[in-house]
């Protein structure tokens, strides 16, 4: 079983943003998801775990071995997909995933063609394994740093807005890998997209200007809702009459209908009770914020 | 297009770095203007209106490299950034876009350029001496300034500009910049440049077009001034007329052109259009992702896998260069330039003959040209791959990998291995030389040498320039540093920095090879000092690293101590007979010498009448021991109560000892005064007997005149020989620091009208020399005997009559021929590798005898003796001494005559070096004074003339000295012009060039015979014992033999023009 705990971390970047503030974390084998907005943390948390910046204060452990100490304690055993990489030109696939595999310590070359082969089969970039990375479309060279994030025998993964520029059938199919994968090693996915966290994590955690605001099972935190979440169509005109008088957690245009979600403990006039999801809860708890 | 220029404009304005870059360059242009003395000629002051200019041509050439730098990342700002498909897609005009972009970038570079310029004018109006002449003329600043400065800024901007924009390649256009650069030196080279130490002569229309071809305007600055006098060099500024003019009107207009060339070219669209073009696209159809299990590998984390990782960095780095275009276009620029170079060595223009293409010659070609462009590029090859990673933003990867800090080992091989392939690019083109010249003797040591001083020590600098980038946070303040510290660590301005040659490790060698010797001792001084230079960069590299890993272990410190120990050991070894050069110090010691000695010029020092001396050569050792005795003798009409004794520097004294009326004094100072307690009588002698011993070290270079060496040694020996009285030698001639000391000006040339000495100061030589059993020893004089002993081969010199004090030796593994030539041997030693001309020399030795015999003279010794020595020694092509000629092997021994007969040095050097035997040497023996070179080195130039003529027709002579008229009138402006009868022998030009040119326009005046007739009667006249003459002498016979009506005609060639 595979541990990494992290406890009050933080990190304040030079211009005076708080990246991280105080964030604690305890996760095991398993997809833990970390939703937040734009600008929340996540990837400042994520690089700061994989030995690419250093915090300003806390601890950072895996599998007991100190990460801030030596950043190779974790660097060993890990896969990383930031999120919107770059590759080098004039590379082709195959030859950069050779690169990778041997920085990840595969210096037997039967091992690494057995396992580059195998992967750019599994993410079905096989017949552009000779093509240069930097002219494929955004979803191939996602695939493409799917493949060089297994490479090796990691035991942690941690994927940066892993599904963005996938299209669907894609999307679909990458958070079917992470989810066989997620038996045998720490996965630790970062995204804005409540759907993936629903579908595929186990935990989850919500950040916000780099604190943690909320933290649990993804169908803990939703039950937390029922009852609690009341839905309407309205006029636009409307919208801020109710959101002086109600807690507003989102409003979404549905065929030209304004159609507006609140939360509140009692029965709302006119309003029809709706079931939570994960969404609502995560759109609750950033308003809570703000509230 | 105002936005477009404005937007950039102000980012600059707002950031920290650029008035820090502007307050560097005002810094570099104070230092620049107020210590550089790049001298234009004799008397032409430094502030001159002549020599501004020419200095703001020169400093121009910094522009390049300010517009390459600014050009990077301003030119390529959109692309880098990926802004292009926002700022392409507004409704801008691509007129207004590029118009502005370029105002931007050609203002930014003009600014920088500016301020440099202002630092430079101010740091050189706050100097004051004698090379600056007073008064400040804001124009004489400002014309050059508009003539090269913003002309040439406009050229190299709208030329970097047009590659940008047609090619939107980066590297493209940094190598397109130094294209630039080496375009300007190699079209330097064929302008007669006084810059270029080794400009050869160019024919007049070579000349004109390079004037016009200059793209910085120094050709035709140079062809416009070409006629000036010292006085119109310092009162006038050179016209924008003619060639200049022309060249300047060519330059704009081109870089108009180039402009219009960039609009055409460059396009919107298809800059976003090829990037979708390069798409991979992919098979149509379901995705089809296999279910099951994803394949591990367990990863192993050992040496193995370390020293894999580098070999996969660098094979990634190389991937990228090989791939890239810069690579052949940097190969071509390498291959064209040094091929530029061989080709001019061996060619060697109108003067000088074709050379052979030998291994050494290219090899040495090779080394004088390859370190600095090599290390140029590898400055921005090394920032290239260096920062890659982070640009293409690879670096998120490959940084959270476990081996991720050997990247930077990975680019050093990456770089070891780039440097290798330009060395070897470089080799098979000499090679090929070697083969289309015929020349197919191949020197495997000689090429060798290029590896060792090009290849290593480039290693070592991609080494140090990767840490610099890897300390350095910013791409292009790592680039700018980089570049500074190439080139001050890889120029000669290094040794402004440090005099220890040991902590020159990143510098080249611009030193000698010899078919004798090789590169002699410097090859294994080379490898040990750069041993220590790679023990140093280890252990920076080790400290680095620890630094970043914020190691605590002790033990892991301790791993410094290893390349601690290396760099101890062979700087050590390196250092090894250092000698410190101490400047001050030696000014002190000239300064005492002076104030404390110079009555000596006054009062009476005896003559040294005979010299009997023995002298052990030991090349391998590379020293010498010399054993000597003199009989000195009072030959002038007063007694004389002191000796004042000079012995040389960096010789050890084992015993000296002066003996006069049975007293002895024991000298063990290098300059020594001895009072005699009986002065010393009218007629009188005393003794001296002397042993010291010399060795030099290749950490202190060798002395060119005294090049004792492993093979092919030659030393002007007697000029380390004791010596008696005042030396005014040893004067200092900086007229500032004697200013400062409160000296007078030096001790003068003689006057012509000065009355002589009443006696010639000769001496009759006795002297033994012994060297290794390979080698054969020449001297002086005739050779008595020669025996072998204990494993030595000994020779025994002797002159038959006397000489002058001046004697040399040489020794070398010699071939040798000999032939009777009526009763005059005429022997040849040389190098077993030269042997294609020694025929030809034999029989211009006969011809120069037959000649000189006929018109002046009896030749006055049984023999000549002939022998080649290594270019280790420099200064000279050849040089006569009593019965023995030495001739340098670069210039006569390896000239490839047949490929061009014109230029034939045997014939001038073998007719040259004879004649002395007739003028100077024994014969002719004029003392020190205003014109005595007209009597030496003039009439050796006449007689070579006359051979010359002889051989290959009076058509072919006159060619030759229209020639010498055109060398003549090309170095005549840069210093005060003297009438023949007056020369110094400083004034070169003057010497052989117009020497030459006149005595044969007297010969075409009153006949060849008659100036021969008048030739013979001086000889007979001032010939040894009798006094030493005078120029005027000369001329005296030339009237004599003359009718009264071309007198005036003679008095003007010679007293006159």
């Amino acid at each position: 079983m595979n541990t990494l705990t992290i406890k009050d971390l933080s990190l304040t970047y030079k211009n005076g943003v708080h990246a991280i503030q105080n964030i604690s974390l305890e996760l095991k084998n398993g997809m833990f998801g970390l939703l937040g907005p734009n600008g929340a943390g996540k990837s400042s948390l994520m690089k700061t775990i994989v030995g690419l910046q250093k915090p300003n204060s806390g601890s950072i452990e895996f599998n007991e071995s100190d990460v801030l100490l030596n950043p190779l304690n974790i660097q060993k055993h890990l896969g990383f997909l930031p999120q919107d990489f770059g590759v080098y030109p004039k590379s082709t696939a195959i030859q950069l995933l050779h690169h990778l595999a041997i920085l990840k310590g595969i210096n037997s070359k039967k091992d690494r063609d057995e396992q580059i082969l195998s992967l750019l089969d599994r993410v079905n970039l096989m017949a552009q394994k000779d093509k240069e990375v930097h002219t494929f479309s955004g979803g191939m060279k996602q695939r493409f740093g799917v493949a060089q994030a297994l490479l090796g025998q990691p035991k942690i993964v941690i994927v940066d807005e892993p599904t963005a520029g996938l299209d669907p059938e894609e999307r679909n199919r990458f958070n079917t890998i992470l989810n066989e994968l997620s038996e045998d090693m720490i996965i630790i996915l970062s995204t804005h997209l409540v759907e993936d966290v629903k579908n595929l994590c186990s935990e989850m955690a919500i950040m916000s200007n780099g604190k943690i605001i909320s933290q649990g099972k993804p169908k803990e935190v939703v039950e937390t809702l029922t009852g609690k979440i009341w839905q309407r169509s309205i006029d636009k005109n409307e919208l801020s009459i109710y959101k002086k008088s109600y807690r507003v957690i989102s409003s979404q245009l549905i065929e030209k209908k304004l159609v507006v979600t609140l939360y509140n403990d009692e029965n709302v006039k006119g309003f029809a009770p709706a079931s939570p999801s994960l969404e609502d809860y995560y759109f609750y708890t950033l308003s809570h914020l703000q509230n | 297009m105002k936005a477009i220029s404005f937007f950039h404009l102000n980012q600059y304005y707002r950031s920290y770095i650029s008035y820090l870059v502007l307050a560097f360059l005002l810094g570099f242009g104070f230092y620049a203007g107020n210590n550089f003395n790049l001298t234009v000629g004799e008397g032409v002051y430094l502030n001159s209106p002549y020599t501004i200019g020419y200095f703001a041509a020169m400093l121009s050439l910094i522009i390049i490299f300010i517009a390459t730098i600014i050009g990077s990342q301003l030119l390529f700002k959109e692309w880098d950034n990926r802004f292009d498909l926002i700022l392409y897609t507004t409704p801008i005009s691509k007129p207004q876009f590029l118009f502005g972009r370029f105002c931007t970038y050609f203002y930014l570079v003009l600014v920088c350029f500016f301020c440099f310029y202002v630092g430079f004018v101010v740091g050189q109006n706050i100097r004051s001496g004698s090379e600056i002449h007073s008064g400040f003329h804001l124009w004489h600043y400002l014309y050059p300034f508009f003539l090269f400065g913003i002309v040439n800024t406009l050229f190299v901007c709208s030329f970097l500009f047009s590659v940008t924009f047609v090619t939107r390649n980066k590297m493209l256009m940094v190598m397109f910049g130094l294209l630039l650069y080496v375009m300007y030196i190699l079209l330097l080279m064929f302008s007669n440049s006084p810059f270029m130490t080794g400009t050869l002569p160019q024919s007049a229309m070579a000349e004109t077009l390079s004037a016009l071809m200059d793209p910085f305007g120094v050709s035709s600055y140079f062809q416009n001034s070409k006629n000036f006098t010292v006085y119109e060099r310092n009162e006038q500024i050179v016209p924008l007329n003619g060639l200049l003019l022309l060249n300047r009107t060519l330059f704009t207009v081109l870089s108009i052109a180039l402009l219009f060339v960039a609009q055409n070219k460059f396009s919107f669209s298809s800059s976003i259009i090829k990037k979708k073009e390069l798409k991979v696209v992919e098979q149509s159809g379901r995705v089809n992702f296999l279910t099951g299990k994803v394949v591990t590998k367990i990863p192993h984390f050992n040496l193995i896998s370390q020293l894999k990782t580098i070999a996969s960095f660098a094979n990634i780095d190389l991937m990228y260069i090989s791939k890239s275009i810069v690579l052949p276009v940097s190969s071509l620029i390498l291959l064209f330039f040094i091929g530029m170079e061989m080709n001019a060595e061996i060619e060697k223009g109108i003067r000088m003959p074709q050379k052979f293409a030998s291994s050494g010659l290219l090899a040495t070609t090779i080394n004088r040209n390859f370190f600095l462009l090599g290390a140029l590029f590898l400055t921005y090859f090394s920032n290239d791959i260096f920062w890659r990673s982070h640009l293409s933003r690879f670096s998120q990867i490959e940084n959270s990998t476990y081996y991720h800090s050997q990247k930077i080992k990975g680019h050093w091989l990456s770089m070891t291995v780039l440097i290798t392939f330009f060395t070897l690019i470089l080799v098979v083109e000499a090679l090929l030389f070697q083969v289309s010249y015929g020349y197919l003797q191949f020197d495997i040591v000689a090429y060798s040498g290029v590896v060792v001083f090009n290849t290593l020590p480039l290693v070592l600098m991609a080494g140090v320039l990767l840490l610099l980038n890897a300390i350095i946070k910013h791409k292009y303040i790592a680039l700018g540093v980089s570049v500074l510290f190439t080139i001050i660590f890889a120029t000669p301005i290094i040794k402004m920095i440090t005099d220890i040659t040991l902590f020159q490790f990143l510098s080249g060698f611009n030193g000698a090879w010899s078919d004798f010797n090789g590169y002699g001792s410097y090859l294994t001084a080379f490898i040990e000092r750069w041993v220590f230079g790679f023990a140093v960069v280890i252990f920076l590299w080790l400290i680095l690293d620890m630094i970043k890993q914020k190691t605590k272990h002790i033990y892991k410190w301790s791993y410094l101590l290893i390349p601690v120990l290396i760099a101890g050991f062979y700087g050590s070894s390196f250092m090894k007979g250092y000698v410190e050069s101490n400047e001050q110090a030696d000014i002190n010691w000239a300064v005492t010498y002076e104030q404390q000695l110079k009555p000596f010029q006054q009062l009476p020092q005896p003559s040294i009448t005979d010299v009997i001396t023995t002298i052990d050569l030991f090349p391998e050792d590379r020293s010498y021991t010399i054993e000597g005795a003199y009989i000195l003798k009072n030959e002038t009409e007063e007694s004389i109560s002191s000796v004042l004794l000079n012995f040389p520097e960096n010789y050890t004294i084992s015993n000296a000892v002066f003996s006069y009326n049975k007293k002895e004094q024991i000298i063990d100072n290098s300059i020594t005064v001895v009072h005699l307690n009986q002065p010393m009588s009218v007629g009188d002698s005393a003794s001296l007997n002397f042993k010291m011993q010399y060795r030099w070290h290749s950490v202190n270079g060798h002395d060119p005149m005294n090049a004792i060496i492993e093979n092919g040694s030659f030393m002007r020996i007697s000029r380390y020989y004791p010596t008696l009285g005042y030396q005014t030698k040893y004067e200092i001639s900086d007229a500032d620091i004697r200013k400062s000391h409160n000296m007078g000006p030096v001790s003068p040339l003689k006057k012509l009208e000065d009355p002589n000495n009443g006696f010639q100061e000769v001496i009759t030589l006795d002297m033994t020399i012994s060297t290794s059993a390979t080698q054969t020893a020449i001297g002086t004089g005739i050779l008595v005997e020669s025996w072998k002993k204990e494993g030595r081969n000994y020779f025994h010199y002797k002159t038959l009559d006397p000489i002058p004090f001046r004697f040399a030796i040489s020794s070398a593994e010699y071939a040798s021929k000999k032939v009777d030539h009526n009763g005059t041997d005429i022997q040849v030693f040389y190098s077993p590798k030269h042997s294609e001309n020694v025929e030809h020399l034999i029989e211009n030795t006969k011809l120069t005898l037959d000649y000189s015999e006929k018109n002046f003279g009896k030749y006055p010794f049984p023999s000549i003796t002939f022998a080649e020595i290594s270019s280790f020694t420099r200064g000279f092509n050849a040089t006569a001494y009593p019965a023995t000629i030495f001739m340098n092997e670069d210039m006569a021994f390896h000239a490839n005559l047949k490929a061009d007969r014109q230029q034939d040095v045997i014939n001038e050097l073998a007719a040259h070096e004879v004649a002395h035997f007739w003028w100077g040497t024994t014969q002719i023996n004029p003392d020190q004074r205003e014109g005595a070179a007209f009597l030496t080195e003039t009439l050796a130039m006449y007689t070579e003339m006359m051979i010359f003529k002889k051989m290959y027709g009076k058509d072919m002579m006159m060619e030759k000295v229209q020639m010498y008229q055109d060398m003549y009138e090309s170095q005549k402006g840069f210093s005060k012009e003297v009438p023949l009868y007056k020369v110094d022998s400083s004034q070169s030009h003057i010497i052989y060039y117009k020497g030459a040119v006149v005595m044969v326009k007297l010969s075409e005046l009153i006949g060849e015979e008659k100036v021969n007739e008048a030739l013979r009667n001086f000889l007979n006249q001032h010939k040894f014992p009798k006094s030493q003459p005078k120029s005027i002498d000369l001329i005296e016979e030339f009237l004599r033999v003359t009718d009264t009506m071309i007198h005036p005609e003679i008095e003007r060639l010679f007293l006159e023009i």
